[in-house]
């Protein structure tokens, strides 16, 4: 077991020192800002509209934080070394998307009571919507890895990489926003929520397999 | 332990970057890389490591083919290419602490072969060129490995640290390790084979042979 938490905290150390965190969460809460403020001025602003912007301000902020996933590892050559080490590419994989869900969802997750109240969304239904995005976006960070593997070498490859994953986040999104909107009027569907656990579940099942295989034919 | 190679070839797009690529080293023993620059041996020494995929040919430990197993050589081998693998926001001890929890093993600071006890405290990024190189070789006593893949290991390194790296691949061929090394000089070691390399031509980038 030990190996795996001197990655996962060497990861988080590198993830949450400097300004990545902050830059994600800041722009969290300025997309949510001026589209709540531009929705606004014509007058139609609903449940709907405020918690889609939510959802989309979310996954716009996670793919910031994707590209430097492999990248700098692949870059000063500790990629070469973890895939010579006893840990297998799959767990790294793994440990990757954990810290990126723990440094770049997390804190958003923590941030959204907060910027409900400019949306317009009660307390209570905030609380709801957070444990839809319990439920999501953990498959926002291991859908991500796809993406960080996809675009490994390729430099300045940020856009590539947010056209590539973006339309992949649909899915999620579209329950994700669906549930959300449903709680905040008080509509308690659990089969809704049954799927986007399943959608999610079987994200984090797959997906280590397909990167590594990615990594794998990257090197080769 | 014995590793063998076997016809070894490589090809990157239609040009082929080596072929026939055949050695045997035994335990202690070690092994030379040589070449101009661009003839492959980067590109041999990720090949063995499993990096890179071999067009033909085999590699096999002790009879056994290893050519696919990811399992084994991770047990068994070490690469240690251009890059020093080093994160330049650490400080030294923080970077060996990491390897050695990773690889659940210890460098020994008392002994200490790599001579990093004076910069423990330093930031990677206001070492030298050379202090990292040094940082870098101590993985090589971290991680008790049998074989060492080592891409010019002694890059920006000056006499004295060569002779200390000398020290360690003389510790580590008397335990029974060997060493494949590539490299331009012969830093005062007697290696007990080489490969040569020498850049091979495409047919089809050849002239017409009628002129």
């Amino acid at each position: 077991m030990k190996p795996y938490i001197y990655i996962l905290s060497h990861e988080m150390k590198f993830s949450t020192n400097g300004k990545s965190l902050l830059l994600s969460t800041c722009f969290f809460i300025i997309i949510i800002l001026t589209t709540s403020i531009s929705v606004s001025q014509f007058g139609v602003e609903t449940s709907a509209t405020s918690v889609a912007i939510l959802w989309v301000a979310l996954a716009l902020s996670a793919l910031l934080s994707v590209k430097v996933m492999f990248q700098i590892d692949f870059d000063d050559g500790t990629l070469d070394w973890l895939m010579l080490s006893p840990i297998s590419l799959e767990t790294i994989i793994v440990l990757k998307a954990i810290t990126h869900w723990l440094t770049t969802c997390l804190p958003m997750m923590v941030l959204t009571p907060l910027v409900c109240i400019p949306l317009g969304i009660t307390f209570d239904s905030a609380l709801w919507i957070l444990l839809v995005m319990l439920i999501g976006t953990p498959a926002i960070s291991f859908i991500s890895t796809i993406g960080a593997a996809l675009t490994l070498g390729e430099r300045g490859s940020h856009l590539l990489l947010s056209i590539f994953i973006l339309p992949t986040f649909l899915p999620i999104l579209l329950f994700g926003i669906k549930i959300s909107m449903l709680v905040t009027n008080s509509i308690y569907d659990s089969s809704a929520f049954l799927i986007l656990l399943a959608i999610s579940l079987v994200c984090i099942a797959i997906t280590p397999f397909i990167t590594s295989m990615i990594i794998k034919v990257h090197y080769t | 332990m014995k590793l063998t190679g076997h016809s070894l070839s490589f090809k990157r797009g239609e040009s082929l970057i080596f072929s026939e690529i055949n050695f045997s080293i035994n335990s202690g023993s070690i092994c030379f890389v040589k070449g101009a620059n661009g003839s492959g041996k980067s590109t041999l020494m990720r090949l063995l490591v499993g990096f890179l995929k071999s067009e033909t040919g085999s590699i096999s430990l002790d009879n056994q083919d290893i050519t696919n197993d990811r399992e084994i050589r991770a047990e068994n081998f070490l690469y240690l290419g251009h890059e020093n693998v080093i994160k330049p926001q650490l400080t030294v001890i923080e970077q060996i602490f990491f390897w050695q929890g990773v690889s659940q093993n210890t460098y020994d600071f008392k002994s200490d072969p790599m001579k990093v006890n004076s910069i423990l405290r330093k930031k990677l990024y206001q070492c030298s060129e050379g202090q990292r190189r040094r940082v870098a070789l101590t993985r090589l006593s971290i991680e008790k490995k049998r074989f060492w893949f080592l891409d010019e290991p002694t890059a920006s390194l000056d006499d004295n640290n060569i002779q200390l790296f000398k020290e360690s691949l003389k510790n580590h061929c008397n335990n029974g390790g060997s060493a494949f090394i590539a490299t331009h000089d012969n830093i005062g070691i007697k290696p007990s084979f080489e490969i040569l390399l020498s850049i091979q031509k495409s047919l089809t980038e050849q002239n017409d042979p009628f002129i």
